[in-house]
């Protein structure tokens, strides 16, 4: 890779070389596509794209196998040492705006709910929807499997770390998600904005930060503007600054084509 | 010459690899139980809230705190930004009668002015520590000018999501000083038998800054309760919950293990009789050219990969049996115990089929004869003869199927539903979204933390599956044998 | 009854075969095979996973073969009756029957952290092959054990020593036998995926698929990882290039199998015992 790349500065040609990425589940389309419209740029340069989740690539990212580690959380202080102490600086990237919608079925007359009923209700503590203003009936709870990115988030934002309750149901995927909703009448579930707009049989609850403040629903505006409490940015660690191919990648990432794939994806883009 | 040394060269080249082969054995166990040391490096977390409050205070609901609150020990590194309230005059340890502290509590309010009358002062007060360890730290409680009535209460309760019986320690609450001039009543709780309660105190008012460590001083107490860090986590291990990533994480193992027999039992017991049945007509009934093609057709059906079963049965198998029995048994998803334990036990069929079928061979043509000679049909010679001759034989083979699916994966992972609670013992349990060991393994082993506790305990779960399917394997062969060998 | 009951055997296998060719078939073309994913992995084909898969069943082929062969030869020539080798004997087939996600975890504790190889072709062949050894050392056995007493017996009445024997007369007979437990045992290999999600699977890359010794520390896209991520990335894969993905992992397999077969058939009727 060092031989190609001095070859390639030399000659003035095209840079070559191969980047890694790895890590978080919830990057893992959006990395894949970079790496496809990277590669159409950039063809002599190859990309690796590896999910597994982001402890994955964290470590990954610790033991020097991968150039960048695709997260959808923080390092933590103790990786952030150890990556200190066995590799380099971690230099944090923000890639992308990600917010998670709420969705209900389409017949739900709910019209808002708050971060602290929502947690009463994935926690077990609220168990009917006409404790929440609805219907006299059960709810019934939709959640990703610990697997994903987005289960950690919602657990530490939205649940503060506590428990999910018993009768919490973990599907693999946000779009089996949308299937149950739209076809069970007093189901709710979590998940990126994207998977749920445009699903027919569901609707987008509203959320407000706490009682009696304003509601908002997931707009890309709302998101943008943090009004909308469940958002969170996704994020690429590299060691130092980025250089070489890994710094075209990433600047590939970052520019207006590289923002355009993530709108398509469905989380939004920085700007 | 040369073909002496290399006949000697080639023996024990051989005997290397047999040997180093049986060791293969020692190094998987050897590894999985190194890994799951760090299973043994958990800490144990305890969360309560103690509040000083006017005794008029209506009694609150079960507190949730505020998950950022008062971790001690990062509370006195500094690390959660907490430092501005910490700027009270402490008193000297000598003063507080020297005993030994590894943290001390603060009132969350540092600005007298600023308090809120109805909750004066109050600690949220959460730590982990390793079973073997303990903490001692002080609450300072007082009033402040604005405080109306004559009596305040102490009131402590346990944080929403931590269970007090779950926990390893022994805490305990004490009064050590009063106010000069109050005579208060004794305090002295334990907070795990008593996690919730309230005594009443007379008031006190602190007027100044200063004066605020005069008041009230309360000692809590922490006291390993487990003899070693070792049997806590193992305590820990043998109980029913598994959320290893909330904030009082559960590494209870009992859940995963009773869905993983479940779904196997069950898979075993749709399996039994139509393989063996099967086995029977492959031996006994089946012309031999019809034998010859059908035997490698189905072990065909062993080698399909089991992501393709899974897949089968999340595509065709869920939303059949929900169109079919939905209404009926009133389950919403296809992903439940059922729907696992069918594909199981397809899965599982050709394995009992083949050995079965082998066991059979395996009993002597002069037993059959014998019984045939004595005017019995085929069918009944089989039933009376060699069925009990080969009893052991088909016992292993059903018990080589059940270890099988024990350990299998990928279908119970697509189609079992992924919920990581205990099987509820009704009807119900069939329709039950649940998750297995090996499943568990394989959905989380990416999301961790490695070489933490909850990795650990991936391996520990890992390594008792090992054992369970080696010692289920071990008992099959020993049984197969004395079939073979009894006759 | 027993008759029903493997008719329903077979029923169960035709449906689930048939299922996969109906709707896996569609998505088979030559391109759907020489292709990689394209607009994320929305469309194109599965070449990579079918390389990586390929690559995977080669090396572990390759590592088991030495190992497992000579192992199962010890035990069926040289092992004499002993405590210590009825104990070997035993935690072989037992580990035979071990689940392949705790050779998943054995790979990751070993090669990718404690060797530091990292998610690599290098640790999923070393990790395949640890599952795959136990299984080729009882079929080897066992095959040597099906030949003839009388071959064993001639040979050394030859005077040929006992090693000469083992190889020169015993080895070619138990040949078919071994060579089979080997092709299917390996092919299982190929298509389990808990070995390899944490050992050396990847996602996606752009890389052109070039072969040398670079990729060996690289990690290889593979059909039955692809299977996995398929359902876990739920939709992003479109249905019909998973059906085309199941298809052809089972194919790969069905015909691996097949030629086993066909090599052992062959080989016994030029057998003359």
């Amino acid at each position: 890779m060092i031989t190609s790349l001095i070859a390639s500065i030399a000659l003035g040609t095209p840079i070559a070389g191969s980047v890694s990425v790895k890590g978080s589940d919830t990057l893992l389309i959006l990395n894949q596509r970079w790496a496809e419209g990277f590669s159409k740029v950039n063809p002599n340069v190859s990309v690796d794209v590896t999910g597994g989740g982001s402890s994955i690539g964290i470590r990954a990212f610790i033991n020097r196998v991968t150039d960048i580690c695709a997260s959808s959380r923080k390092m933590k202080a103790s990786e952030v040492q150890s990556a200190r102490s066995n590799r380099g600086v971690a230099n944090e990237i923000p890639v992308a705006l990600d917010g998670l919608a709420i969705a209900v079925n389409k017949d739900n007359p709910i019209k808002s709910i708050t971060m602290d009923e929502l947690r009463k209700v994935y926690i077990g503590q609220i168990k009917n929807w006409s404790q929440l203003g609805g219907s006299n009936a059960p709810i019934i709870t939709f959640s990703r499997d610990s697997n994903s990115g987005t289960y950690g988030f919602f657990q530490e934002k939205v649940l503060r770390n506590q428990n999910w309750g018993g009768q919490v149901r973990f599907l693999p995927s946000t779009s089996e998600e949308a299937r149950e909703v739209s076809r069970t009448e007093n189901a709710i579930a979590y998940g990126g904005v994207a998977y749920f707009v445009g699903k027919p049989g569901l609707k987008l609850v509203p959320v407000s930060a706490k009682e009696g403040s304003e509601a908002f629903a997931p707009t890309e505006a709302n998101v943008r503007a943090k009004k909308y409490p469940i958002w969170r940015y996704l994020y690429y660690y590299t060691n130092g600054k980025p250089t070489g191919s890994t710094k075209a990648f990433i600047d590939f990432v970052l520019s207006p084509a590289g923002q355009k794939i993530v709108e398509q994806v469905g989380y939004y883009g920085l700007n | 010459m040369k073909a002496r040394f290399v006949d000697w060269i080639m023996e024990r080249l051989v005997a290397i690899s047999g040997i180093s082969v049986g060791l293969l054995v020692l190094s998987v166990f050897y590894f999985l139980a190194s890994e799951s040391r760090y299973a043994f490096d958990r800490k144990f977390p305890y969360g309560y809230r103690i509040a000083l409050q006017p005794a008029s205070a209506p009694s609150a609901e079960a507190v949730e705190m505020d998950p950022n609150a008062s971790v001690i020990t990062a509370h006195m590194d500094g690390l959660d930004g907490l430092d501005d309230k910490e700027s009270l005059p402490m008193p000297t340890l000598a003063e507080l009668g020297g005993v030994a502290t590894t943290g001390t509590g603060s009132p969350l309010v540092s600005n007298l002015s600023e308090a809120d009358p109805t909750q004066l002062t109050r600690d949220d007060w959460r730590a982990w520590k390793s079973a073997s360890e303990a903490e001692t730290f002080f609450l300072y409680a007082y009033g402040t000018p604005e405080l109306k009535e004559d009596k305040v209460k102490i009131r402590w309760e346990p944080d929403a999501s931590y269970d007090p019986k779950l926990g390893v320690h022994n805490i305990r609450l004490k009064l050590i000083q009063s106010p000069a001039g109050i005579t208060a009543p004794k305090v002295d709780v334990d907070l795990v038998a008593q996690p919730s309660g309230e005594i009443e105190l007379p008031a006190w008012q602190a007027k100044t800054d200063a004066e605020r460590t005069k008041g009230y001083v309360f000692k809590i107490e922490v006291e390993p309760m487990a003899a070693s860090n070792l049997t806590a986590t193992l305590g820990g291990f043998f109980k029913s919950e598994w959320s290893p990533t909330s904030q009082y994480p559960k590494y209870g193992f009992l859940a995963l293990l009773t869905s993983t027999l479940a779904i196997t039992g069950l898979a075993l017991l749709f399996a039994i009789v139509p393989s063996l049945l099967a086995a029977v007509y492959l031996r006994e009934l089946a012309p031999r050219r019809v034998r010859e093609w059908l035997k490698p057709v189905i072990e065909m059906l062993a080698s399909i990969p089991t992501v393709v079963l899974g897949y089968f049965g999340l595509m065709l198998l869920a939303p059949g049996l929900v169109s079919t029995f939905g209404k009926a048994l009133s389950f919403d998803s296809g992903r439940c115990v059922l729907t696992a334990s069918i594909m199981m036990a397809i899965l599982i069929m050709p394995t009992i089929v083949s050995i079965a079928e082998d066991t059979l061979g395996n009993v002597p043509a002069a037993l059959r004869q014998g019984g045939e000679a004595l005017g019995l049909t085929t069918m009944e010679a089989v039933r009376r003869v060699v069925i009990p001759a080969a009893k052991p034989g088909l016992l292993g083979a059903g018990m080589l199927g059940f270890a099988r699916a024990l350990g299998e994966t990928m279908i119970v992972w697509i189609l079992a539903g992924g919920t990581a609670t205990m099987i509820p013992f009704s009807p119900r349990a069939l329709v039950s979204p649940v998750r297995g060991v090996a499943d568990t393994i394989g959905i989380e082993m990416a999301n961790v933390e490695f070489e933490k506790p909850h990795y650990g305990h991936l391996f520990l779960i890992g390594l008792v599956l090992f054992l369970l399917t080696i010692s289920i394997n071990l008992y099959a062969q020993r049984v197969s044998r004395r079939s073979l060998s009894g006759v | 009854m027993a008759t029903g009951s493997a008719g329903i055997l077979v029923l169960i296998i035709a449906i689930i075969v048939g299922t996969v060719l109906w709707k896996g078939l569609p998505a088979i073309s030559w391109e759907f095979l020489s292709t990689g994913p394209q607009d994320g992995m929305t469309k194109g084909g599965i070449w990579p996973m079918l390389r990586g898969s390929i690559l995977l069943m080669i090396g572990t082929l390759i590592l088991t073969l030495p190992i497992g062969i000579l192992a199962g030869i010890w035990l069926a020539e040289y092992a004499t009756e002993s405590r210590l080798t009825r104990a070997i004997r035993a935690s072989v087939s037992a580990l035979a029957g071990t689940p392949s996600i705790i050779f998943g975890l054995f790979g990751l504790a070993i090669f990718v952290l404690k060797f530091n190889l990292g998610t690599s072709l290098l640790a999923g062949w070393l990790t395949l092959a640890m599952y795959s050894i136990p299984m080729v050392v009882l079929t080897t056995e066992q095959s040597f054990k099906e030949v003839p007493q009388s071959v064993e017996e001639g040979a050394i009445a030859l005077g040929l020593s006992k090693w000469q024997t083992t190889w020169k007369v015993m080895f070619p007979n138990a040949l078919p036998g071994i060579l089979t437990g080997l092709v299917l045992t390996v092919a299982r290999a190929a298509g389990e995926a808990p070995p390899i999600l944490l050992t050396a699977a990847i996602y996606y890359s752009t890389e052109k698929l070039s072969l040398g010794w670079d990729s060996l520390n690289r990690p290889v896209a593979n059909l039955p990882y692809h299977l996995a991520e398929g359902y876990r990335q739920g939709g992003v894969i479109p249905e019909k290039i998973i059906w085309g993905t199941c298809l052809s992992l089972m194919l790969l397999v069905l015909i691996v199998n097949l030629a086993a077969t066909i090599i052992r058939a062959r080989a016994r009727a030029k057998l003359n015992w």
